[in-house]
């Protein structure tokens, strides 16, 4: 009998322990659930606040182009305009006279049209294709080199903050691709393909070794500037062959976004 | 309660020509230990996100329900007798799963918005994990407790009855909300 007392007491005795272990365990799993909550709180915190920086910095530097640009334009287009208009209107000649008129209305236009590029709002009015063929154009005006862009066959939904970083990491990849690499060639690939948008610009340049750390942080600015819009940065390139940039987004950032 | 024993004897003997002893204790071994712990583990199923998780509580059932199947042809294990392995068994694969699930709760990115305390599924994995633990010995031991302590079985019975009626008030209380969550303005 007293056998049988200890086995009834074992049962009971090891259901309780059972169910106090599960207990402890239950609340252990809510305490770590409630500590990853709170750690991903302050990681979504961190990448906002991080998100932000980037963005203000872009903002900060395409003002600064911009303002380069007005002041360039002001000086050698828009002052030049003016001289010959004040000219023109000096004249006692009639047609003189219609000229500066007409020269008047054209810088009142260019005036117009610089000062849309005061502010950011041309973000919004600008596709990435327009974007970029916009700088190709400017490239090839140049006589550099030669320029290439092959668009998506469907046009990408892009929101104002995603486009801005877009535009300022390809315009950097550009500029780069100009001053560093020298090429006869720049093409510029847009495609969709695995679930992902992807721009990829190409050079026939000098090239460069990738496994050897560069002294600035222009390559590591520009990954983090993909990072911080949830897509990739990715170079392949080597002494000789030419640099190819990948610069690739998931659609579906681009469609939450 | 009222039973019909002439009845449960005709059954007994379409299953077997061993002699009738008085209950019919395959009607308990089905739906109590084979249909109610599959449902279960297919209800934990449902819920788990990690592709391993849900792997192995497939294959769990897959084992568990290829074992029930056995145990219908099998001599050794007749299914108009106790069955401690299978009450074991199915014990086993619910508290397996359910642990699973806590290990998605804590580990998969879809619960880190998500309050577990407001969260039914939450609620009623808990409740089977409980039940699952507090009466695994006993159901073990079960033959052992019918025959030889009463009182203790019945007592392990009323705690699996009180579970099972807080279990049946959660999915009714899911099926009132029609949400996962407590609070409809919670998952919004």
């Amino acid at each position: 009998m007293g056998g049988e007392d200890n086995q009834i007491i074992f049962i009971l005795f090891a259901g309780a322990f059972l169910a106090a272990i599960m207990a402890t365990f239950v609340v252990s799993m809510v305490i770590l659930h409630r500590q990853r909550q709170v750690q991903n709180k302050q990681k979504m915190d961190q990448i906002k606040a991080e998100y932000e920086k980037t963005l203000l910095n872009i903002e900060n530097e395409i003002q600064q182009d911009t303002l380069r640009h007005i002041g360039r334009e002001l000086h050698d287009n828009v002052g030049q305009l003016l001289s010959l208009a004040k000219l023109y209107l000096g004249s006692s000649k009639p047609e003189k006279q219609t000229e500066g008129r007409l020269l008047i209305n054209q810088i009142i236009n260019e005036v117009r049209g610089l000062s849309k590029t005061l502010n950011l709002d041309w973000v919004e009015s600008i596709s990435l294709e327009e974007f970029i063929k916009q700088q190709l154009d400017k490239i090839q005006a140049t006589d550099f080199c030669e320029t290439l862009l092959v668009e998506s066959n469907e046009a990408w939904k892009l929101n104002k903050d995603t486009k801005l970083v877009l535009i300022r990491v390809i315009q950097e990849c550009l500029n780069n691709a100009i001053k560093h690499a020298g090429p006869s060639n720049i093409k510029v690939q847009m495609k969709e393909s695995d679930g992902r948008y992807l721009v990829r610009i190409e050079d026939d340049g000098k090239g460069f070794d990738t496994s050897q750390q560069s002294k600035g942080s222009g390559m590591t600015n520009l990954r983090k500037r993909m990072e911080t819009i949830g897509g990739a940065f990715e170079i392949i390139s080597s002494p000789g062959n030419g640099t190819q940039i990948n610069l690739s987004l998931p659609v579906s950032v681009l469609v939450l976004n | 309660m009222l039973v019909n024993k002439s009845i449960n004897q005709k059954i007994h003997y379409l299953l077997t020509d061993d002699t009738f002893q008085g209950w019919n204790i395959w009607v308990f071994n089905i739906f109590n230990y084979q249909v109610s712990k599959l449902l279960l583990l297919g209800l934990i199923g449902i819920n788990l996100r990690k592709g391993l998780s849900q792997k192995i509580t497939v294959s769990l059932g897959v084992i568990f329900l290829a074992y029930c199947i056995y145990t219908y042809f099998s001599e050794a294990t007749p299914i108009y007798d106790f069955q401690p392995v299978l009450y074991f068994f199915g014990n086993t694969i619910l508290i397996v799963a359910s642990g699973l699930f806590f290990v998605d709760l804590v580990s998969e990115d879809y619960y880190i918005n998500i309050n577990p305390l407001r969260y039914w599924p939450f609620w009623y994995i808990t409740l089977i994990l409980f039940q699952s633990v507090t009466l695994f010995l006993a159901d073990v031991a079960f033959e052992y407790l019918v025959f030889e302590n009463e009182n203790v079985y019945f007592l392990f019975n009323y705690v699996s009855m009180i579970l099972y009626i807080i279990l049946l008030v959660v999915f009714n209380m899911l099926l009132y909300t029609g949400s996962n969550t407590i609070s409809k303005l919670a998952k919004a």
